[in-house]
């Protein structure tokens, strides 16, 4: 897979999506990545990965990012624009850009899978039909030869469905609205081998218009999968994140 | 000038005494203390209550609130809290109305008044205060709590910030709809039980041969006795209420910390808290409706 990497085209780097400021933050769990003076940005169709440990909880500060936690000190501004004061609607509007796959919880229970995946794109007033095309295109795109048991999942409640299943889900749920930024946790946890190819093409694809990527990595064929360049690197040394990583391709 | 020599022993007297106010002004003060902080707590309460529930109204005037998921968990709480309640809201209305029924007609007998009398007396009783209450507590009993363990069980379990995460508001997706139905259902419920009280309290009062005047000069003597205050004090009371038992419900559910094994003791606190204020609320709107304390008028 790495001999096939060096074949494909570099991606041009784009504008930055995600400024990173001079910012410290202590996650709430025991397993939480923590920042010092953390500073680094995500530009348009760049990775950024972070290489976790198997015990790290990437959920903290991923939701940082994003603005769901305020750190004590330093900024965090998304697409030219921070997550400070009380324009919610604002924030949500800059959130409803931003696509996540979540490495614990991600899904509304009382919802089936189908309500959860068009959830976003309703209440963001996508019309019916246009989610419903973007739904069954990214299914058959990512899931492939497995299509039929993701449809068959998505008419029951998250609980009943196998975690590889929920996991194309989730991956559907996050890039199906042309995200301009994607938060990857732990992304290929639980998903069978054979679509590793299928998303890391997705992924790339994704990149290749514009949107920036934070990969928070660390599960077992992680670092075999071979994606284009720009990518960044943000080390983990003590469970700190730093931010001044070296850029590689 | 003059120096007064203090025995030894006055002096060990005036500094226990010394001592003993000294720690009685310091009681004071702590007792104080505790007293401001207990106000100052319920008053915070009670002012995040009512700011939520501005809040909530102010949201749900604004048409762009309701997106399609907005009003499917609105219809869906309606269903559940309003119709799928209406079963249990009619047995307790029969059996309350039943034992109104009896109760008043122990009364004509013992004090040996006519129906016409003691019909206003019954019907205002109900549509004041009887059915709101007991629409209040049947929607509490019933959805309030769940409502309380739901979105607590969302709070712990990582699901407010899954939403949060997609740029959906919790408090437009899972605030908003949930109270506006409570208040709805409240009043909906209350208007189901006021008639089925009347309903059944004459049924079985006539079964019984309690009351001996016919449907048509029972039901005309409520209906001469219903005017357009009753009707707007009925509204504003089932709506009021129902709007703060709902928030009340939500924020407590809403602000679970940590695990799920905080849910039960939240959704408890949420019942009781909500009934505290179903009551206070009641009892407040009645003396400012009404001007006065006592707030049945006869005749």
């Amino acid at each position: 897979m790495n001999e096939h990497s060096n074949l494909k085209r570099e991606l041009p780097a784009g504008p930055a999506i995600l400024e990173i400021e001079a910012v410290r933050f202590e996650g709430q769990g025991e397993m939480s990545l923590s920042m010092n003076q953390f500073s680094s940005t995500v530009g348009a169709g760049e990775l950024v990965k972070v290489s976790l440990q198997r015990r790290h909880d990437p959920r903290d500060a991923a939701s940082l990012l994003i603005g769901l936690h305020h750190p004590p000190a330093g900024s965090i501004r998304y697409a030219g624009q921070d997550w400070l004061g009380r324009d919610y609607t604002r924030h949500f509007q800059m959130r409803s850009q931003i696509g996540r796959v979540f490495a614990g919880s991600a899904w509304i229970h009382n919802l089936t899978v189908r309500e959860n995946l068009w959830l976003s794109m309703s209440h963001h007033g996508l019309a019916t039909r246009r989610i419903k095309v973007n739904v069954k295109r990214w299914v058959q795109r990512l899931a492939g030869p497995r299509g039929a048991l993701v449809h068959q999942a998505m008419r029951k409640r998250p609980s009943s469905v196998e975690p590889s299943i929920l996991q194309i889900c989730q991956f559907v749920r996050a890039v199906c609205n042309q995200p301009r930024l994607l938060l990857l946790e732990r992304p290929f946890r639980f998903l069978v081998d054979d679509l590793y190819d299928r998303f890391v093409t997705a992924i790339d694809d994704l990149r290749s218009k514009g949107t920036g990527v934070v990969w928070f990595a660390g599960d077992g064929a992680d670092h075999e999968l071979a994606f284009r360049g720009p990518i960044r690197h943000w080390p983990v040394v003590n469970d700190v994140l730093i931010g001044d990583g070296r850029a590689t391709s | 000038m003059i120096q007064i020599a203090v025995p030894a022993t006055a002096s060990r007297t005036i500094k226990r005494v010394d001592l003993i106010a000294a720690r009685a002004i310091g009681m004071l003060w702590q007792l104080m203390g505790t007293i401001g902080g207990i106000f100052l707590r319920q008053t915070n309460k009670i002012a995040s209550s009512m700011a939520a529930l501005w809040a909530t109204l102010a949201l749900a005037v604004q048409p762009r609130s309701w997106t399609v998921p907005v009003r499917a968990v609105f219809l869906r709480q309606m269903l559940f809290t309003a119709v799928d309640a209406i079963p249990s809201a009619l047995r307790f209305a029969a059996a309350v109305g039943v034992l109104l029924i009896v109760q008043t007609m122990m009364w004509i007998d013992m004090v040996g008044v006519s129906i016409d009398i003691i019909a206003p007396f019954l019907w205002r009783s109900i549509v004041r205060e009887i059915a709101p209450l007991l629409a209040c507590l049947v929607v509490i009993g019933r959805s309030g709590i769940a409502i309380s363990a739901e979105l607590g069980t969302m709070r712990a379990g990582g699901e407010v910030e899954v939403l949060d995460s997609q740029g959906i508001d919790p408090m437009t997706f899972l605030v908003m709809p949930r109270v506006l139905a409570v208040m709805l259902s409240v009043f909906c419920l209350a208007v189901v039980i006021a008639v089925t009280m009347v309903v059944t309290g004459y049924a079985v009062g006539a079964m019984m041969g309690a009351i001996r005047t016919t449907w048509s000069d029972f039901f005309g003597e409520i209906s001469r006795n219903f005017d357009v205050q009753d009707l707007i004090f009925f509204a504003s009371k089932t709506l009021i209420a129902g709007g703060f038992a709902g928030v009340i419900c939500c924020l407590e559910g809403i602000s679970v910390h940590g695990a799920i094994t905080d849910v039960p003791r939240a959704t408890s606190r949420a019942g009781i808290r909500a009934l505290t204020a179903v009551f206070a609320v009641s009892a407040i709107l009645s003396i400012l409706f009404y001007d006065k304390f006592l707030v049945f008028k006869f005749g």
